[in-house]
């Protein structure tokens, strides 16, 4: 099924001969264990004494049938994945478990609130501070017996800590300098806990700052560095300080042309107008969404006018962001572009390919990791992304020779960015104030994502797989890398709240009266630890295999779309240019339908499948308005065709041999041209 | 108004990335005990952290991938409103 590459030692486990290797399974007397040995000696994959143990328990305890156990050994083995019990619990529940992220999510909404128990830890530790009055610890003692929420006896004890302003709404929490005054932060319950408790546990450690200054600054760890200046503002202490890192940073200009720096100056205020006037226009709308989602509690800090003012600005800002983002971009690459000459020697030519990889990789950058492509329009996204691809055209060109179309093509691409205008779209200004708005007013339990299924933009496909948690971990570890080596790191950067962190916290805690909730919860984490290991790019194989669960909204409700992916490794990534994907997913009318698209050379031949006799009608246009989509980011025209379902699995169709092909038909063949609608 | 740059990359992680089971291994617990001490839950098995601390799917998938993905996403949506307008 796989293509694996021949290895003599485990990748993961040690240097052991093969033929130890498996001679653990000889002693087993559970039923498959000789079809695991004859499999992993097809694959040349030996395992561990603890791997075969796994393994064994796995084929005797695991649920589902032994093909579908086996299945499992297979991807781990083919993955180099390490066979422990957990790892292969979690690759059989992704395989042969449904994926129901909005019913989990429900679940989610239903279970206790966190806040009452985070709120308990930190009035906690407030009573056991020597530094805090006794008078202050009685009066929230007074206050929560009295009835008042515990979460909010405790926001009443921190504004006696500080200077600034405090003033409950509903879940909202707004802090000011004094009441009234500019700047307004807005912040959940939840959030301000999550700071309060950071400031106590730093203040016990006793370092002699205020209390005042590590809630400040335990803020803007939970806010994202966005919030800095603000709240320096609100936390000014007498002698003027700061927090730390809040400096103008507008003499990092400084050098440039002062007429330069100007014009951009007077660039950034009329975009900054224009975005503060679009948001004004378009508040209403947003309004109405959130009072639609909203109950009493809530609408009480909805109607505040500093909510307003906190989410216009807020979302000026990231834009304004974003705007600096794209427009660094664009000047790196334009200028980069621009100072290409024509190579005349082999270093030449390999210099000329450095810059077009290095602009390859800031635009896939700009699309992937900035905030750009969270405003722009789909439009602008998918010009960057043809971009994207059209240099790589250009360093393939070069590779071939063929100096002139290379030149030609990059000098289009270096015309087309420099006229480009980092346009923020009406509707996704108005889903970031929304996603914004509801992460201030909504106390989620452990602050779950407000997940967008309907943005069907690639980057909402990759925000999705986020929300999901897919991406959790690498995440973590950029974060903390980046904060333990002082190392730059992106200003804003905070770890995006996902489904995967919340259910983890979840089952940490361990709630008594949460049981159902919990085991549902193991059910999923099983299924999200699943997908990220099928995901995991094997360093010593050429050709990939990953599979996903993909949540897509249609007909109102989510449906789980299985979706297998092959494709040649292309240094760190996957060649898109030389890639299978299959879709498979139930539609209510149509019923099973699998979507097989496969590149070669870029060439993109779609194959639907399906039994239904109107089916074909139905998704004839949509497949050619696809066909345009898929031009517009890189792709060619290929064939398309319906075909009824057969017994291939999805496995079979994207098997790594059709894409292995490629290169070599594509030298002896050229590919075909236009439409083809044979079945 | 702040200045903001690009300053994505992390290189350490990348080298980490590309290191051996072993490697991998090490480094996922210093990642564990700096995540158990700021607090921020993730997965327990260092075997199974090993495997997704590198993969980073804003990465090693290509936006060219995601663009056929969503593509799809939204045929699919699509293919379900042609259902309610016939049915």
């Amino acid at each position: 099924m796989f293509n694996n590459n021949s290895t003599t030692v485990n990748r993961q486990s040690g240097n052991k001969p093969a033929d130890d290797a498996f001679s653990v399974f000889k002693n087993s007397d559970t039923p498959g264990m000789e079809k695991v040995e004859t499999l992993l000696r097809q694959m040349d994959h030996p395992v561990s004494d603890s791997e075969a143990a796994s393994i064994d328990r796995f084929m005797k305890d695991g649920s589902g049938s032994m093909s579908s156990k086996l299945e499992t050994v297979e991807w781990a083995a083919d993955k180099g994945i390490e066979m422990t019990d957990k790892n292969l619990s979690a690759i059989q529940e992704t395989l042969n478990s449904e994926m129901n992220e909005a019913e989990m999510i429900e679940t989610l909404a239903g279970t206790k609130e966190v806040t009452g128990e985070k709120a308990k830890d930190v009035l906690e530790k407030i009573k056991a501070d020597p530094s805090i009055p006794d008078a202050l610890k009685t009066s929230i003692e007074k206050a929560v017996e009295s009835g008042m929420p515990i979460e909010k006896a405790v926001v009443h004890a921190v504004k006696s800590m500080i200077r600034a302003n405090v003033d409950v709404k509903g879940n909202t929490v707004f802090l000011e300098k004094s009441p009234g005054e500019q700047p307004c932060v807005c912040i959940n319950i939840g959030d301000l806990l999550k700071a309060v408790d950071q400031a106590m546990l730093a203040l016990s450690s006793g370092e002699g700052v205020s209390f005042e200054d590590l809630l400040k600054e335990a803020l803007v760890d939970v806010l994202g560095t966005n919030a800095l200046e603000d709240l320096a503002e609100i936390f000014l202490s007498e002698e003027g300080s700061i927090v730390e890192g809040s400096e103008d940073e507008s003499d990092e200009i400084s050098g440039d042309d002062p007429n330069v720096i100007d014009s951009l100056e007077d660039d950034m205020k009329a975009f900054e107008e224009d975005m503060l006037e679009r948001l004004e226009a378009s508040f209403e709308d947003v309004m109405g969404s959130f009072m639609e989602n909203a109950n009493d509690e809530m609408a009480s800090a909805i109607t505040d006018i500093r909510f307003k003012s906190y989410l216009v600005e807020k979302v000026t800002a990231q834009a304004i962001e974003a705007k600096e983002t794209f427009s660094q971009m664009k000047k790196e690459i334009v200028q980069s572009l621009r100072d290409i000459e024509t190579p005349k020697t082999q270093q030449e030519k390999v210099d000329v390919k450095e810059v077009l990889s290095k602009a390859i990789e800031k635009l896939d950058n700009v699309l992937m990791k900035s905030d750009v492509t969270l405003f722009t329009s789909m439009k602008m996204e998918r010009d960057l992304l043809n971009m994207s691809s059209t240099l790589q055209e250009a360093r393939k060109l070069l590779g071939k020779g063929d100096v002139n179309g290379a030149l030609e093509i990059t000098k289009n691409v270096q015309g087309k960015l420099d006229q480009m205008i980092f346009t923020p779209s009406e509707k996704n200004i108005q889903l970031k104030a929304f996603k914004d708005g509801m992460n201030v007013l909504d106390v989620k339990p452990n602050m779950m994502p407000s997940i967008n299924w309907q943005d069907t933009s690639p980057r909402g496909v990759l925000e999705l797989f986020r929300d999901m948690g897919l991406n959790h971990e690498p995440e973590v570890a950029e974060k903390l890398l980046s904060h333990d080596k002082g190392m730059i790191k992106e200003d804003n950067y905070k770890i995006k709240d996902n489904l995967k962190a919340v259910l983890l916290k979840m089952i940490e805690n361990d709630e008594p009266d949460n049981k159902r909730a919990v085991a549902g919860a193991e059910k999923t984490l099983n299924n999200l630890t699943g997908q990220q290991l099928m995901n995991k790019l094997e360093t010593k194989q050429d050709t990939q295999t990953l599979f996903f669960h993909v949540p897509v909204e249609a007909d109102g409700e989510i449906k789980d779309m299985k979706l297998f992916v092959n494709a040649r490794k292309n240094g760190d990534a996957l060649d898109w240019e030389n890639s299978s994907l299959y879709f498979s997913v139930e539609l209510k009318k149509f019923g099973e339908t699998g979507i097989h698209l496969q590149s070669k050379d870029k060439m993109l031949s779609i194959n639907v499948r399906n039994d239904n006799k109107e089916f074909e009608n139905v998704m004839k246009p949509l497949v050619t308005a696809l066909q345009k989509e898929f031009v517009d980011v890189g792709y060619k025209l290929g064939p398309v065709s319906f075909a009824s379902l057969d017994n291939k699995t999805p496995k079979e169709l994207i098997k790594p041999g059709e894409v292995e092909k490629v290169t070599i038909q594509k030298k002896t063949a050229p590919p075909e041209k236009g439409f083809d609608f044979s079945i | 108004m702040r200045k903001k740059g690009v300053n994505i990359y992390d290189d350490q992680i990348e080298s980490y990335a590309k290191s051996d089971a072993n490697e991998m291994e090490s480094f996922s617990r210093v990642i564990k005990e700096e995540a158990d001490k700021q607090k921020v839950p993730v997965e327990k098995d260092i075997k199974t952290l090993k495997d997704q601390v590198g993969n980073d799917l804003r990465k090693n998938i290509p936006p060219q991938l995601y663009a056929v993905v969503s593509g799809i996403v939204d045929v699919i949506g699509k293919l379900e409103e042609e259902d309610i307008d016939e049915g």
